[in-house]
């Protein structure tokens, strides 16, 4: 289960995704320059970020699913939200994907009544933020 | 002078790995904290809006926000000596919340004060330092896309011109030929500066002539009227026995006297007629329109006043009040007493002069053997030949005024703003001589002003408290009697309080005009080096402040800069401690480059224009080469208007042409944080294999630091010339060998000193021409330069400066003394505080330089009578027995050997006096015995009473105006000698004859016959009156 809401603090929104597809990446933001002198002498210099970290997600959703997506983002892609990802770990922080491509990649059947039947689309999500580590887990 | 750091940031900076570096940018957004008045760097106490921190990440223990996207190289050394004015940085800031959109929307951010800081994690706050400070300058943008806030920041010394011109002070109806003239502003001793004369804000000029008639004529008319005429015995009257007597004197007017007394009384009364016939009344007056209207007024034209009213241009005039009027109706100067005596007494009476015994009535003495009538006629013309006598005198002694004429063209001012004001000095100074130019048998000469004609003040004119010099009346006014002549531009000596250390007048500079602080370790420092460097100079036009600066600090041989508002300086020539060492382990990889000065910063020609004393138009100039043969001619000329001595503007030069003709290596290298301390001018000691042999010093150039990769760019300049890996022995001259010889042994063998290039080089004066270097020993290059005259020579006196192109062949410091500037007739005391030495002592002489004419021989027959005089009163002095027909001294006498020394002053009415070394070779010690010395050989005591070495160093040109006024100066400086040589234990008149003066280190003296140092072609002893 992956849970995205919004707006932060306040929260009034949830959705509920599916748990992304593998190759789910999580990358430290901070930054290491290394100078290394005639002499062979290194040197090393930090850029901390305060723990964030840049996430990318690939979802494969129906077509219901990725209108729900897609509506969540129109709400609420300036604003700060929170993500509780498929590992139980929340984060706090924006999207950061431009655009948001919803690509339809194969059909998806069958359909269940009343909902269309369809498609199958996929979207891949990047999002920076931190961990939030006082967040309940719903 | 490196960066402030603290010790913990310091270490910080040392740390090898996983330091955090962190930029942060403090911006004041308004006008809540001014800009003036504040401490400059210093942070506010608190940081409210709309004072902003931000940083190039979150600080959140700070409540600071990332905002920095961007920032450019840092370097916040503005290098004013090398012409640099500003330093700037582009800077972004991230605003996708809006918050600085909101401030700009609010406030003027243009010209805002904005600081850069380096700090690191987990430091305290407090210990951050300072990288850049500037303000925001435009480009200033708010881009709606990026959601960012781009703007400049710049440090810059800003554009303040120095001194001051009228329009830019108080003073309503400015005169228009002020508007826009510079103000005079001196530092040091300056020499004929040119005085700049204001005028009356109401001025005028005189369409006609009108005058005023001498007020003492109505007086004197009343005197001749009063005359008494002598009586004269007309023969006697028998009276009738009744009436006691019998015989009665007859007496009559003397006609003589009584027609003289008409003929004054008449000569007065048309002489009163004429004059009030040019009292001319209303007179036309241009500009009149401009003058206060139909309300009495005084208005003055040249020394007279008129009382009068303004009707449009017209000025009709109710009173006059004459120059020579004291307001008593006396006479300001009473003229010279005549000898009284009646003129038209009779010619058997002599004359007998008031007071004496002789006019005394007790002392009167009838002819013996006369009658009692006899003798009361004799009485009666003796009293009547008394009073005759002295009403005559009285009226022959009366004042006159003289008629006052004011000529058309004349200008016409306010009675109160009529004094000429010349402003010499923004400054209080001390006023050494006025001199002039003036006319005199077509002659144009610059010639001291008496001080009776003027007066030296100081006003406060609220922020300078300026140097004046007020003439009463126009200088073409005066001395009309002689000649006149005289021009109203007047050119003033003066010595200025603020100078002449370079350093104090930078100072000066810094605090008067600009907000900026000044470093006082680093300036107290460099004034004890500058200190035998004296600037003497004047402003005469007006610079901004960061040209005046930088042009003193280059003059100065000064690198001046100035980095978060104080202003740094560093004395170039002298070798600097190292502030900083870079190796191989500083040095980031593939960073290094060896690189070289530009080509186009070549300099092989380099000449140094300079002015001595501002009268002259045109600059000296000193003409400088080197590498010439190597590189070709690149030529710089510029203006050393700081120095007003030769040997100042030598040394500056010199300096200049040895760091401008060479090519010098630079290295060029990228470091870590850990060189952050090191800033541009900062000394880094350099061990780079690659770049030079062992450690080497060189100075900081560039110093750029790099926020984006933490790392620093270098340049730095190496005093290694091209082609070598070891220093210059001259890069820095200050602190070497007195005697090290520039151009280098080396350098002169190949050509490098001076132009270098054939024939030019080796080109030189034929024996005896006038253009050959003078020897004392007769040859016709002097022993200092003979044995390097050619190509290839090697010189063995290294103190000559036979090639003037070479520049100063000792470039050290070591061993110079601080010269004096040479004020005109005020140096070493050879003129007397407000003596002139153009004092006129014959004013009827028509002729005055021709010693033949009949106005001359008068006065040496009157000075030949002086002397007769003098001797019969025991007084007489045989040196000034001056025989005007004995012959002249021939000049080609070979006891006396220098005669032959030209009269270089030239032109009529000039002295020569000659300065003579003041090594002593021979002469006569205080017991009067002869000592001869061997060269180079000093005597024990060295005292002034030890004469005369006959070397002559230099001259001293002085002008007259008269033969009489001239020998007048000779003689004081023979009184001066006489008195010289008795307080040194001399038998006066001894050793000493004749009239040749000499000044040795101020001290006027005068040689031996056998060993006179000069010649004054037109005033030999003998043809001159005393």
């Amino acid at each position: 289960m992956f849970l995205l809401q919004a707006p932060m603090p306040l929260v009034q929104t949830t959705t509920v995704l599916p748990n992304p597809q593998l190759s789910d990446g999580e990358n430290n933001t901070a930054e290491v320059a290394v100078q290394l002198t005639m002499a062979g002498t290194r040197r090393t210099y930090v850029k901390r970020k305060d723990g964030r970290r840049r996430l990318l997600w690939s979802f494969k959703l129906t077509r219901n699913k990725a209108l729900e997506l897609r509506a969540f983002i129109q709400a609420y892609h300036s604003s700060t939200i929170r993500v509780v990802d498929h590992n139980e770990r929340a984060w706090v922080g924006n999207f950061t994907s431009n655009p948001f491509e919803f690509d339809t990649e194969q059909r998806a059947a069958p359909a269940i009544a009343p909902l269309p039947a369809g498609e199958q689309q996929a979207i891949q999500i990047e999002f920076e933020g931190v961990e939030d580590a006082t967040v309940h887990i719903l | 002078m490196p960066r402030s750091i603290s010790s913990n940031a310091l270490a910080k900076l040392a740390t090898q790995y996983g330091t955090e570096p962190i930029v942060v940018v403090e911006i004041w957004w308004n006008d809540n904290h001014p800009v003036i008045g504040r401490a400059p760097g210093s942070p506010p106490p608190d940081y409210p809006q709309p004072r902003m921190l931000y940083a190039d990440r979150d600080i959140p223990g700070l409540n600071i926000k990332g905002k920095i996207i961007e920032i450019g190289g840092l370097d916040d050394v503005v290098n004013v000596s090398g012409g640099s004015q500003s330093q700037q940085i582009a800077l972004t800031l991230d605003d996708t919340d809006g918050t600085i959109k909101k401030i700009v929307d609010a406030n003027d951010v243009h010209l805002r004060p904005v600081w850069v800081y380096q700090w690191f994690e987990g430091l305290d706050f407090g210990e951050r330092f300072l990288l850049f400070k500037g303000e925001i300058n435009t480009p200033l943008e708010w881009d709606e896309g990026d959601r960012t806030l781009k703007m400049d920041v710049v440090s810059k010394v800003e554009d303040v011109e120095v001194g001051f011109s009228i329009e830019e002070g108080f003073f309503p109806k400015a005169p228009e030929n002020l508007i826009g003239k510079p103000w005079p502003l001196a530092f040091g001793t300056v020499i004929n500066l040119p005085a700049l004369q204001t005028k009356a804000a109401l001025q005028g000029t005189l369409a006609q002539g009108t005058g005023i008639k001498d007020f003492t004529l109505a007086h004197r008319m009343q005197l001749a009227a009063n005359i008494v005429c002598p009586l004269v015995f007309t023969g006697w009257t028998l009276l009738p026995p009744t009436l006691g007597e019998r015989l009665r004197a007859n007496f009559v007017n003397d006609a003589s006297c009584v027609q003289q007394r008409c003929q004054a009384v008449e000569e007065l009364a048309l002489e009163y007629k004429e004059q009030s016939s040019y009292e001319i009344s209303p007179v036309k007056i241009f500009g009149g329109e401009k003058f206060p209207q139909e309300k009495t007024i005084t208005i003055a034209i040249n020394s007279g006043k008129f009382i009068g009213q303004f009707k449009g241009d017209l000025f009709y005039i109710t009173g006059r009040i004459h120059p020579q009027d004291d307001g008593t109706g006396k006479v300001k100067q009473p003229e010279t007493p005549r000898q009284i005596g009646s003129v038209c007494g009779p010619a058997a009476f002599s004359v007998i002069r008031e007071g004496s015994p002789e006019d005394q009535e007790q002392n009167f003495h009838p002819e013996p053997g006369s009658s009692e009538a006899g003798a009361r006629a004799q009485l009666a013309i003796w009293l009547s030949n008394k009073q005759s006598r002295q009403t005559w005198a009285i009226f022959n002694a009366a004042q006159k005024a003289g008629f006052f004429w004011a000529n058309a063209g004349d200008t016409v001012t306010l009675a109160e703003q009529q004094e000429i004001v010349y402003i010499c000095n923004l400054l209080p100074s001390t006023v050494l001589r006025v001199a002039a130019w003036r006319e005199l048998r077509g002659g144009r000469q610059l010639l001291t002003v008496p001080t009776t004609y003027y007066s030296v003040r100081i006003s406060d004119f609220h922020g300078y408290r300026v140097t004046e010099v007020v003439f009463p009346q126009p200088l073409t006014s005066r001395d009309l009697e002689t000649g006149g002549g005289w021009s109203d531009e007047i050119f003033v000596s003066l010595t200025s309080p603020v100078g002449p250390n370079t350093v104090d007048i930078l100072k000066w500079f810094i605090t008067t005009y600009t907000k900026y602080k000044v470093d006082n370790a680093s300036f107290n420092y460099v004034k004890g080096r500058v200190d035998n460097y004296p600037m003497h100079f004047a402003l005469l036009d007006r610079k901004d402040i960061h040209t005046v600066l930088q042009e003193m600090a280059y003059q100065a041989r000064c690198a001046l800069w100035m980095k978060d508002d104080t202003f740094y300086i560093k004395y170039l020539p002298e070798e600097p401690d190292a502030d900083e060492t870079v190796n191989e382990t500083d040095v980031l990889i593939n960073s290094l480059k060896l690189t070289h000065s530009p080509t186009e910063d070549l300099v092989t020609k380099y000449t140094a224009e300079w002015t001595e004393n501002y009268a002259n138009d045109k600059k000296n100039k000193i003409i400088l080469r080197h590498n010439v043969k190597k590189y070709g001619t690149h030529e710089e000329v510029y203006d050393y208007y700081c120095y007003n001595i030769y040997e100042l503007v030598r040394k500056s030069a010199t300096f200049w042409m040895i760091r401008k003709a060479n090519t010098w290596r630079r290295a060029i290298f990228k470091t870590p944080l850990s060189k952050l301390k090191l800033e541009c001018l900062d000394t880094v000691a350099l061990t780079l294999p690659d770049i030079a042999d062992g450690t080497v010093k060189g100075i900081v150039e560039k110093a750029n630091y790099n926020s984006d990769d933490h790392s620093i760019d270098f340049e730095v300049w190496l005093p290694i010339k091209s082609g070598s890996r070891t220093p210059y022995n001259f890069a820095w001259p200050a602190d070497i060998d007195e005697h090290d010889l520039f151009p280098t042994l080396e350098e002169r063998e190949l050509g490098l000193g001076g132009s270098g290039t054939e024939p030019n080089f080796s080109t030189i004066a034929p024996p005896g021409h006038p253009l050959a270097n003078p020897s004392p020993t007769g040859g016709s290059i002097s022993y200092d330069c003979a044995s390097y005259a050619f190509l290839g020579d090697v010189p063995h006196d290294t103190s000559s400066n036979c090639r003037p192109d070479q520049g100063d062949s000792e470039p050290s410091d070591e061993g110079d003394e601080k010269p004096e500037p040479k004020v005109p007739n005020g140096w070493g005391g050879e003129i007397n505080t407000g003596t002139s030495p153009v004092t006129i002592q014959n004013p009827y002489a028509t002729n005055p330089w021709n010693p033949d004419s009949p106005e001359q021989k008068s006065d040496r027959a009157e000075q030949i009578g002086r002397n007769a005089q003098e001797e019969a009163n025991n007084d007489y002095d045989p040196d000034k027995d001056y025989d005007p027909d004995a012959e002249e001294e021939d000049p080609n006498d070979p006891d006396k050997p220098y005669e032959n020394l030209p009269h270089t002053c030239g032109g009529d009415g000039t002295v020569t006096v000659f300065a003579e070394r003041d090594r002593i070779q021979n002469g006569y010690n205080r017991d009067g015995e002869r000592v001869v010395l061997e060269d180079d050989e000093y005597p024990p005591d060295q005292s002034i009473c030890m004469p005369y070495n006959w070397a002559i160093l230099g001259q001293v040109c002085y002008t007259f105006n008269s033969l009489v006024a001239a020998q007048e100066f000779v003689d004081k400086k023979k009184a001066e000698h006489d008195a010289l040589l008795q307080g040194c234990g001399y038998e006066k008149g001894m050793e000493v004859e004749g009239f040749w003066t000499i000044v040795i280190n101020g001290t006027v003296k005068e040689p031996p016959a056998d060993q006179r140092g000069m010649t004054a072609q037109k005033f030999t002893p003998n043809a001159v009156t005393p």
